[in-house]
């Protein structure tokens, strides 16, 4: 069964002059539980929007979206967000932590919310993920005081911080520079061979050439696919991948 | 464009521009009113002392006067200009009967005399400013006796002693420079000639006012010490043409400065809402603030785009506060125009209150401008960059999430907040610090004021019953049945006799006044005492603590009277507060001369089981016409109309300290809603519903409200308790000890607003328009 299905998915944004703009036209869209797949293609072709519709962050304006076998657009926001808070998780290109917090306390912050498991447990795992991600040091620290690399490592620490079976990404790269960029990669990558699955937003060929599946966007629609397969996290793969994926998407007019 | 950018924020804003509007207009129109009311009140009077031909200085004398020795003293001092000698008739008030109602004037704290119009100057007006001529069987009656009546012209006046009587039709109301103000204790009754002799022969004595007009009022002063030099009359207080002013203009030239006080505060708040208002608006418009530097328009013209609203605002509802005012001026001039009549049109009076709408449009306006400095701050490149301010926080970073076990997200959510920028919170603390104040201290007056307690400043001693017989003529003996009827009734616990008189006692002037001196045993039913204790022997006498401030006496010092005919010195014993008979009272243990009784009071407590009110019905019955008082009654007639008018007072301050909160609260809401939109739709990325956060800004809102209930009570119990201090010497008792209900002031009224917080927060906070969370974290 799929973990997200939409069939149909369309969503209009209405201007100024009550005018409906079609971002999204009719997606039908499978994700396999434990896929790693990437959106590309050019601006205002629909991909953030289309990560906002299918997490229910934004509403849709026709056809479905069905996660983990529950028809979204039946549930109430309250429902919605519980499904966010437990088994979604979100990255975003400008990493949008709280302002107020220190780093631990932005991890650690939605676990103790959802209240699945002991303050204790919550306080060990956000211990582990941020030492995976290499961020330990920087617990006390508050969100100003940390790099943008080190701010969005603190960012999917947060997504990851209820296990949830999703994780959707934003650009989380766009806003790091390239080395930042490729180590982030790596912990996604990484996430992804334990189990999560993830749908990815993004313009950065390197980054989509680590996804298993991506999918071309043009004008609100998925213009096409290509496969890539499981990512092995060696050299040689990353630019044999890159290569084909380059290709493709020249041919795909990006 | 410009107004075209004005209008679209209107129509952005509505409710913060007429919250702002609101404010603005009434400060305006308070500031309007109050400022005509000082012009009108300096035009009024300085009127009526011309019309009047006030004098410059009265001396005023009891007892044989040497005339020889006036026209003496007139003719060698060169600084007069002209003088007369007026013969005031002193009537007793129990010999007055005022208006159809007939009602004696017995319990009147006011000298009540009887004149003729003046020939050259001090002249009595009537109400067109009209100098006062009666025919026989007239009078002219002074206004404050109109006021408290509400006599007409035609009504009756009776004077009555003994076989006596002499009727008088009302054709005049006096309008008198000297004694108008109801603070001043002597008031003037105009007659005509040939009843006033006629009265001057059955009843009465006469006091002589000796009034003067100087060639040089600057030489007032000199004039005053050759006077008290000099073996001119001098048994009575002197008084001059400077105390006249102040004493006319004190009323309501008090009101209007607390009128100006209360302007003052509302504009305070306004600014506030103002200050917050704007540096929101500058928050939501950074990045176009940035775009605006980024391509060269000049500071200045990026101000005056801001400034145009509210310049816009200010000036509106500066005039329509000024306009409104002209409309309701009336009612805050009344009684100018009333006690000193209109004053002649001036510029001036036109002019003062425009300045003074001007002075807030002007504070306004440079508040503006103080705020919109914070412009020169923002950078264009970190507008445009970031897109939204950077607060300055102050972390508050001991308050960690970790660390809080038991603490839910939410209410640690909304405490870290607050706690990070306290300072975006003042707005609303200083907001219900106020509030509370203005509830809390009329509830707390108003419970001190119905408190059992309150005996304490009447000078009277906590009994069930008391009775009250008026002088008449057979008072003693009606006095003495109902002394022997009470010693002889066997369901009677304790009673105690007492018997006010009028005595002489010599002032620090060297000058006799009168004292009203109750005797009788004050050990039965006690007083509480500011210091020292009741009169022991007869040597000894308490004094009420406006008495003996104003004869600066304490504990210990010694007074002299005239008792039966000769001086007695007596030791003052201790000082008590009493707000009865002018606050002017004394207590002693001395004979009594029948002659010069006021009135007899009989104290009284029944045994236990004993009904008060059938009591009360048997006396009431048996001694016909004693006015028999359940003391708990004596209190509410006494000061029935002081509480129903506070009642009122208190009820108008709970709605508007209410309504206050509720229009700040929203409006602050509002502001904190559309800058903290960003970090709300993080939240809601995260998994938190919109009710989660809805708790968090209770959180917020309730632990603000609280903070501010609690200073509101702090302030209540001391600057509040330091104003009824002051407002209660006025009326001779200057230590209130505010009687608090804790339940109410504490408990009930707390709640009541925490109540109005919470449904304001629940309200404003709910959830409106779209649901989606990416255009709000996108924006």
């Amino acid at each position: 069964m799929f973990i997200l299905e939409t069939k149909g998915l369309s969503k209009d944004y209405v201007t100024g002059q009550n005018l409906r703009q079609p971002v999204l036209k009719e997606i039908d869209l499978q994700i396999w539980p434990g896929e790693f797949v990437a959106l590309m293609g050019p601006s205002g072709s629909g991909k953030s929007t289309l990560l906002y519709t299918v997490s229910g962050m934004d509403e849709m304006t026709a056809g479905s979206v069905v996660f983990n076998g529950q028809e979204l657009a039946g549930l109430s926001e309250n429902e919605l967000a519980g499904l966010r808070l437990n088994k979604m998780g979100f990255i975003f290109q400008q990493m949008h932590l709280l302002k107020n917090l220190n780093i631990r306390d932005n991890i650690i912050l939605s676990a103790y919310q959802a209240n699945n498991s002991s303050r204790s447990a919550i306080n060990h795992r956000a211990a582990e993920l941020m030492r995976k991600s290499g961020i330990s040091a920087l617990a006390e620290r508050d969100i100003t005081q940390v790099s943008g690399g080190q701010l969005q490592r603190a960012a999917i620490c947060r997504a990851l911080i209820n296990e949830p079976d999703i994780l959707f990404g934003d650009e989380p790269t766009g806003a790091l520079n390239s080395k930042s960029a490729g180590e982030i990669m790596d912990i996604l990558a990484e996430i992804n061979l334990s189990g999560t699955t993830i749908l990815m937003a993004t313009h950065d060929t390197k980054v989509a050439a680590k996804a298993e599946r991506v999918l071309y966007m043009l004008d609100g629609s998925i213009a096409g696919e290509h496969r890539l397969g499981k990512y092995n996290s060696t050299e040689d793969d990353s630019k044999e991948r890159e290569e084909k994926l380059a290709a493709w998407l020249f041919k795909m007019g990006f | 464009m410009l107004l075209q950018i004005v209008k679209r924020d209107f129509q952005r804003n509505k409710i913060i521009t007429l919250v702002l509007f609101v404010f603005i207009l009434l400060s305006a129109l308070l500031m309007a009113a109050a400022s005509h009311m000082i012009m009108e009140l300096s035009g009024s009077l300085n009127h009526l002392l011309a019309q009047s031909k006030a004098p410059h200085y009265v001396q005023m004398h009891a007892g044989p006067l040497d005339r020889d020795t006036v026209q003496r003293f007139v003719s060698e001092q060169p600084l007069i200009a002209d003088q007369q000698t007026v013969e005031m008739l002193g009537i007793d008030g129990s010999h007055i009967f005022l208006g159809p109602s007939g009602q004696s004037e017995e319990n009147s704290v006011m000298d009540i005399g009887f004149v003729r119009q003046n020939p050259s100057f001090d002249l009595l007006l009537n109400l067109d400013n009209q100098v006062i001529q009666v025919a026989a069987g007239e009078i002219a009656v002074p206004i404050y006796y109109m006021q408290q009546h509400n006599l007409k012209i035609g009504d009756p006046v009776r004077i009555a002693s003994g076989t006596f009587e002499q009727e008088f039709t009302i054709a005049h109301f006096v309008r008198d420079v000297q004694m108008n103000p109801s603070i001043v204790s002597s008031k003037r009754f105009v007659v005509n000639d040939a009843d006033f002799r006629r009265l001057q022969g059955n009843l009465g004595e006469i006091e002589y006012l000796l009034e003067f007009q100087l060639t040089d009022l600057s030489k007032l002063s000199e004039f005053s010490n050759a006077y008290q030099a000099s073996d001119m009359p001098n048994k009575g207080p002197a008084i001059d043409y400077s105390l006249f002013k102040t004493l006319n203009a004190l009323t309501d030239g008090i009101i209007a400065i607390v009128i100006i006080l209360v302007s003052f505060l509302l504009m305070l708040i306004a600014v506030l809402c103002l200050r917050f208002t704007m540096i929101a608006t500058m928050e939501e418009d950074y990045r176009e603030i940035g775009v605006m530097k980024a391509i060269g328009i000049p500071q200045q013209e990026i101000k005056r785009i801001y400034l145009a609203k509210y310049t816009v605002i200010a000036a509106l509802s500066s005039l329509g506060g000024y306009f409104i005012s002209l409309a309701v001026m009336r009612l805050f001039t009344a009684n100018i125009s009333l006690y000193l009549g209109a004053a002649p049109n001036s510029w001036l009076k036109h002019t003062v209150p425009v300045l003074a709408v001007c002075l807030i449009f002007g504070m306004v306006i440079l508040f503006c401008r103080m705020i919109l400095r914070r412009l020169s701050r923002i950078s264009a490149v970190e507008a445009l960059r970031s897109g939204t301010v950077h607060e300055k926080r102050s972390g508050a970073r001991w308050l960690k999430l970790d660390k809080r076990k038991y603490m839910k997200v939410n209410t640690f959510l909304g405490l870290k907040d607050l706690m990070a920028r306290i300072s975006t919170f003042t707005l609303l603390l200083f907001v219900y610090v106020i509030c509370v104040f203005i509830i809390i201290v009329p509830v707390n007056l108003l419970n001190t004021l119905q408190s059992p307690g309150f005996v304490a400043y009447m000078g009277v001693g906590q009994s069930d019953i008391r009775i009250d017989l008026q002088q008449s003529k057979d008072t003693e003996q009606r006095f003495e049945r109902l002394t022997a009827a009470i010693d002889n009734d066997p369901e009677i616990k304790r009673y105690s006799p007492l018997i006010t008189s009028r005595f002489k006692v010599l002032g620090g002037d060297g000058v006799w006044e009168n004292l009203n001196v109750e005797s009788g045993d004050f050990s039965i039913f006690p007083l509480s005492y500011i210091s020292g204790a009741a009169p022991g022997n007869n040597n000894e006498l308490a004094l009420s603590d406006l008495n003996a401030s104003e004869l600066d006496k304490k504990v210990g010092d010694t007074l002299v009277l005239l008792v039966g005919g000769a001086e007695k010195e007596m030791k003052v014993s201790g000082i008590y507060q009493d707000i009865t008979n002018g606050g002017r009272t004394a207590k002693a243990q001395l004979p009594h001369d029948p002659n010069s009784v006021l009135w007899y009071v009989v104290a009284l407590d029944v045994l236990p089981g004993v009904s008060v009110q059938a009591k009360m019905d048997q006396y009431a019955e048996a001694f016909y016409p004693a006015k028999i008082t359940h003391l708990q009654s004596y209190l509410s007639q006494t000061l029935g109309n002081t509480i129903s008018q506070l009642k009122l007072v208190t009820l108008l301050a709970a709605g508007i300290g209410l309504s206050i909160s509720i229009l700040i609260t929203s409006l602050f809401l509002k502001m904190q809603l559309a800058k903290d939109s960003p970090q709300m739709a993080i939240m809601r990325s995260l998994g938190f519903t919109r009710q989660d956060i809805r708790m968090q800004y209770l959180v917020r809102l309730l632990l603000i409200s609280v903070t501010g209930i609690l200073f509101g009570i702090l302030a209540s119990g001391t600057i509040g308790q330091s104003l009824v201090g002051l407002l209660g010497s006025f009326m001779g008792a200057s230590r209130i000890q505010l009687v608090v209900n804790p339940a109410a002031a504490y408990l009930l009224l707390p709640a009541v607003l925490l109540l109005v917080v919470t449904v304001t927060t629940l309200v404003s906070s709910r959830s409106r328009g779209t649901s989606s969370i990416t255009k709000q974290i996108v924006a």
